[in-house]
């Protein structure tokens, strides 16, 4: 048949921003290496338990969208996140959704309408070399995805043909929602003594807008100024992932997947997993509010999440 | 430093904190980093997600379901407490030699940086060189090894606008520290020289030369021998 190959996808139609993406490379941030990784990672793990595949198994995550791609397999695929036209061979299907597909089927992904990233998963996963434990893509590392690299028109990505699997999906109002306001669960830490109160209200009563400087290693905020009460000499420390962290302008920035792994700027505190997952879908131009909680709150809001996918998995194995 | 290693441990996020050992940066303090993220790897195993040593402090990042504040913060002491009952420890890290040739057409702010210390560009070379340095953190990028520090005559600030291009290899000072770009990317150091020597490679085991605790040493070579390493010279 034409020459093709057999037993995967090509990508028709890619750029930059689509990506192979798993839950994040751990265990080399010692050596510089940021943990990169799906950056809505609930809406990464729902599209691979829609398919029965470990919550972490290699997927593609689309930001803006406008991807398409020709299966040359049997198998299963789902769509979650932003929300994003989705058609099977010209024809809209459902996201979060299983959606069978034949080889010569095309997939076809439009711009977004609401949110910013999407999360194709396929049945088994994408069949890609880890580099250091992840398939996750830090474009700036030149590490993980196909040789370091963003997915280019003509990628193949092979993939476990898939003849069978149960159809699931998961219900329009268990779907995550996209909101005028994306409100920020956030966690006094780090420098937080170094701010004043009155830095701190600031912080808390103010609108916030992205920037078009945000990308995958932050999000970038304009708003009124936060202000370190005494700028006090700082070396230098480790980040993680949800950091707010003031720049000399008084302006925040909340680190992304592939946030830098250490620096020297006074942090407040960090946003929660949970709100990283929706501010992850924010376009530069969106408005954000910082609300601020204790590690109570945000544990026991994590911890009932938890228990909601695990439910939800268990609930999927058994149909 | 005082002779209590720990002096606080701070919140970095629901399910990751910081250690802090000293206030100020010294070989002492370094050591007992060291040690520290060696024994709480050890001690935590795939509880522990990852670790960042930096200078002062140890950012601990746990897996989200074994994060308990509370009783962690307790052990967590304890574990310092029995470190302090032990001999101090010492810097137990690799002595790691880097070549670097020095020379206009490797380092272009060789020159300026020479003029603004009042230096000849040789005792410029000879105050870099004849210094054994410390690794006190990796970070910015894959493999960039933060080295202090270097002698007081030739601290230098930083570029007060960044380079779009610095090479792989350059070796730059800013302020009282110094080190090696792994890869080319923007920066602002003061580049004096190059290192021939891969500092970063995803596939080679171990993956760079040099990690946080341990000593480097640039060993100057001529301008042939850098050529014969690979050494790629600098063109604008």
């Amino acid at each position: 048949m034409d020459g093709l190959k057999q037993g995967g996808f090509y990508l028709l139609r890619s750029h930059a921003l689509c990506q192979l993406q798993d839950l994040g490379r751990f265990g080399v941030a010692s050596l510089g290496l940021t943990e990169g990784g799906a950056c809505d990672q609930q809406s990464a793990m729902l599209a691979n338990m829609l398919l029965g595949n470990a919550a972490g198994a290699p997927l593609l995550e689309i930001g803006v969208g406008g991807v398409s791609l020709r299966a040359q397999a049997d198998t299963y695929v789902a769509l979650t996140g932003a929300q994003m036209p989705f058609l099977h061979n010209g024809k809209a299907v459902p996201r979060y959704c299983t959606i069978k597909i034949k080889s010569g089927d095309l997939i076809e992904i439009g711009y977004a309408r609401a949110g910013l990233r999407c999360y194709l998963a396929v049945a088994g996963g994408f069949l890609v070399p880890t580099t250091l434990g992840s398939v996750s893509t830090v474009l700036r590392e030149g590490i993980g995805g196909l040789n370091g690299q963003a997915l280019a028109d003509g990628d193949w990505l092979a993939v476990n043909p898939c003849d069978t699997l149960p159809l699931r999906s998961l219900p329009y109002q268990q779907q995550p929602h996209f909101r005028a306001v994306t409100q920020l669960d956030w966690l006094p830490a780090a420098q937080f003594d170094w701010f004043s109160e009155d830095a701190i209200h600031r912080l808390n009563q103010q609108l916030f807008r992205l920037t078009k400087q945000s990308d995958r290693m932050g999000c970038r905020l304009s708003g009124g100024k936060i202000k370190v009460k005494t700028p006090a000499q700082m070396y230098s420390e480790g980040i993680c992932c949800g950091a707010i962290q003031i720049s000399n302008d008084g302006q925040p920035m909340v680190m992304l997947n592939d946030h830098q792994t250490i620096g020297g700027y006074a942090k407040p505190g960090t946003v929660s997993r949970l709100s990283l997952n929706a501010l992850a879908q924010c376009r530069p131009g969106s408005l954000v509010r910082f609300v601020q909680r204790d590690l109570q709150y945000i544990q026991a809001k994590a911890i009932r999440q938890r228990q909601w996918l695990a439910q939800l998995g268990a609930e999927w194995q058994h149909n | 430093m005082s002779n209590e290693p720990l002096l606080s441990i701070r919140l970095a996020s629901e399910h990751a904190l910081y250690l802090d050992i000293a206030r100020e940066p010294s070989p002492a303090a370094l050591a007992m980093l060291v040690q520290l993220e060696h024994q709480l790897k050890q001690h935590y195993g795939h509880h522990l997600r990852d670790v960042v040593p930096a200078y002062l402090s140890l950012l601990l990042i746990f897996e989200a379901e074994s994060f308990a504040f509370e009783p962690l913060c307790r052990e967590l002491k304890a574990i310092c407490r029995r470190l302090l009952q032990q001999p101090p420890a010492e810097l137990a890290g690799k002595k790691v030699e880097l070549p670097v040739y020095y020379g206009k057409d490797s380092g272009p702010d060789l020159a300026r940086v020479a003029a603004l210390h009042q230096l000849s560009q040789k005792r410029l070379i000879e105050l870099h060189h004849s210094t054994a340095y410390l690794v006190y953190a990796i970070g910015f990028a894959p493999g960039f090894a933060y080295l202090g520090f270097v002698p007081e005559q030739i601290y230098t600030p930083r570029l007060s606008t960044p380079r779009q291009q610095v090479h792989a290899g350059s070796v730059g000072i800013a302020d009282r520290q110094t080190a090696v770009y792994p890869a080319s990317s923007p920066g602002g150091w003061n580049i004096i020289g190059n290192c021939p020597l891969p500092l970063f490679d995803p596939t080679a085991s171990p993956l760079m030369p040099v990690a946080v605790g341990d000593e480097v040493q640039f060993v100057p070579i001529e301008r042939n021998e850098f050529i014969r390493l690979g050494g790629q010279l600098w063109t604008d």
